[in-house]
């Protein structure tokens, strides 16, 4: 069990913000972290980490204390065993994609069994700079799972990617999840990685968590119980004689669907939405919080 | 036949004077890259000094402060037996600083090229600041540090008023290529003087040339 109560102060572009956090999370959570930018979520990130301290509170991991502002106890970085894969590249460039799994933990059976889980076993003699923007975040969270962390932390890590690859990406840390059970924090402005990846989603306004659950309890009005549903973007309307003609963009691909006048009511072009099919007519959904915003803080 | 001893004396001052600069300079132009103390501003400001300042105003206080007369000079005196003015040791400490800036410069701007983010993952990843020092950051460092070095080297190599004014005109000992140049033309000896004009002027532009052609790799298309 992991436990965090701190608050801190944070500078944002809209000013100073308090920010106040008084949660636990299991061992095997896949946390998505969402929000509009200068709600925290970063800072929430480096503060579990150890590169920002808090003003005031507790870190708490598994009885181990972390972080304690009354004892002004402060485990050091380095002894956190926090897995961090940044929005930016931050692989080391003048060491092969090998070497840089190495310098994080120097055992060659476990790279390369890092290196075949996530996919990237061809690119191992590689120099980051013959990487693509996908390969170099997979070898960063291969290079960060290999500390064995007590969490995983990706500060957007997927935000520079396209569609499909984002998709390979998106499974493969799925993947990785279920194989290590790791508590996972994903900090994230899209919904195909709220609804794929997390068991757990926190929903930040500026300074606090406003919302928490499943993804389905923070992003829908209701729980629905559809046969199949994945998320997606409208990219196109058009008026068939009675019905009308939906074109979505998800991860799986671009999907024809065709709606009724009623369904369409409210969406626009660009909207998220969650498609589902209860038997045979797709249904739906414009997912409850706003289109999120690429972050700034 | 030209005697080459100014131009050997030249060099051999050039490479104590990087050596020793290389030495001394990096962990100062990290803590000027890195550190957030006010001091930083003012201690920087102190170190670019010799940029600007004449040479003959460093060698003047260089040589007060070398001097047996003076507090600094008597206890290196009284303690080593040894007369730091008109010396070579004499000249290496007037080089050192009069060229830190051109070492120290390139170092800091190297310091600070160098994204926040890569030492971060580091320490996550268990390192110390130390080991994170030597393997991550000064492997990066490869550019400034030739330039550095390239800069400091091709500097000290046409000291002249410095050098004039702490270590004189003694041959073998202060006598270096730049001083025997003034030498020769104070006395009308033109053809020698544009002798030793010359070999600077190739060892100049043969150090530039290597360091644009290191430079140079940069330009390399990177596939993404």
């Amino acid at each position: 069990m992991i436990h965090i109560n701190i608050s801190k102060k944070i500078h944002t572009h809209q000013g100073i913000i308090d920010f106040n956090v008084d949660k636990s999370f299991n061992k095997g959570e896949f946390i998505t972290i969402s929000g509009k930018s200068g709600t925290g979520k970063t800072t929430l990130l480096r503060m579990i980490a150890g590169l920002t301290e808090p003003d005031s509170g507790t870190i708490n991991v598994h009885d181990e204390i972390w972080f304690d502002s009354a004892t002004r106890k402060n485990r050091t970085i380095q002894k956190r065993k926090c897995g961090f894969v940044f929005q930016e590249t931050t692989l080391f460039p003048h060491m092969t994609v090998l070497q840089n799994i190495l310098y994080a933990h120097n055992d060659k059976k476990l790279a390369y069994e890092l290196l075949e889980l996530l996919e990237i076993t061809a690119l191992a003699e590689r120099l980051p700079v013959k990487l693509s923007g996908g390969q170099k975040q997979r070898v960063a969270i291969a290079r960060a799972l290999a500390i064995k962390p007590e969490i995983l932390l990706l500060d957007e890590p997927f935000s520079s990617l396209d569609m499909n690859l984002k998709s390979i990406v998106q499974d493969e840390l799925k993947r990785v999840h279920e194989r290590f059970g790791t508590l996972m924090m994903l900090v994230t402005h899209d919904y195909t990685d709220i609804f794929k990846l997390s068991t757990r989603t926190l929903y930040l306004t500026p300074g606090v968590i406003e919302r928490d659950g499943s993804a389905y309890e923070v992003y829908l009005n209701q729980l629905t119980t559809h046969k199949f549903s994945f998320t997606g973007k409208i990219l196109d309307i058009q008026k068939n004689d009675l019905v009308y003609n939906a074109l979505i963009g998800s991860t799986h691909g671009i999907i024809e669907t065709i709606v009724t006048e009623d369904d369409i009511k409210g969406l626009t072009i660009g909207d998220m939405v969650l498609v589902g099919s209860k038997v045979f007519n797709p249904v739906l959904h414009k997912l409850g919080v706003n289109l999120l915003e690429p972050d700034a803080e | 036949m030209i005697d080459l001893e100014p131009v050997l004396l030249s060099m051999k001052l050039s490479a104590y004077t990087t050596g020793i600069l290389l030495i001394i300079c990096i962990v100062p132009a990290w803590y000027l890259a890195t550190g957030k103390s006010s001091c930083n501003v003012i201690v920087e400001s102190v170190l670019t000094l010799p940029l600007v300042l004449p040479p003959t105003v460093i060698g003047f206080y260089i040589l007060l402060l070398l001097s047996p007369r003076n507090t600094p000079g008597m206890i290196f005196e009284s303690l080593f037996d040894y007369r730091l003015v008109f010396s070579f040791p004499g000249i290496v400490i007037a080089s050192v600083i009069h060229s830190l800036p051109y070492m120290i410069k390139p170092l800091k701007t190297g310091f600070e090229s160098i994204p926040r983010s890569l030492i971060e993952v580091s320490y996550t990843l268990g390192k110390s600041e130390a080991e994170t020092f030597i393997k991550v950051i000064i492997p990066l460092m490869k550019k400034p540090l030739i330039t550095g070095l390239v800069m400091t080297f091709a500097h000290t190599m046409g000291e002249f008023g410095v050098i004039l004014m702490v270590g004189g005109n003694i041959a073998g000992k202060t006598k270096t290529a730049s001083v025997a140049i003034f030498e020769y033309v104070e006395t009308m000896e033109y053809a020698t003087a544009h002798m030793y004009s010359l070999i600077l002027i190739g060892i100049s532009l043969s150090i530039f040339i290597v360091l644009n052609i290191i430079n140079s790799g940069d330009k390399k298309e990177v596939i993404e």
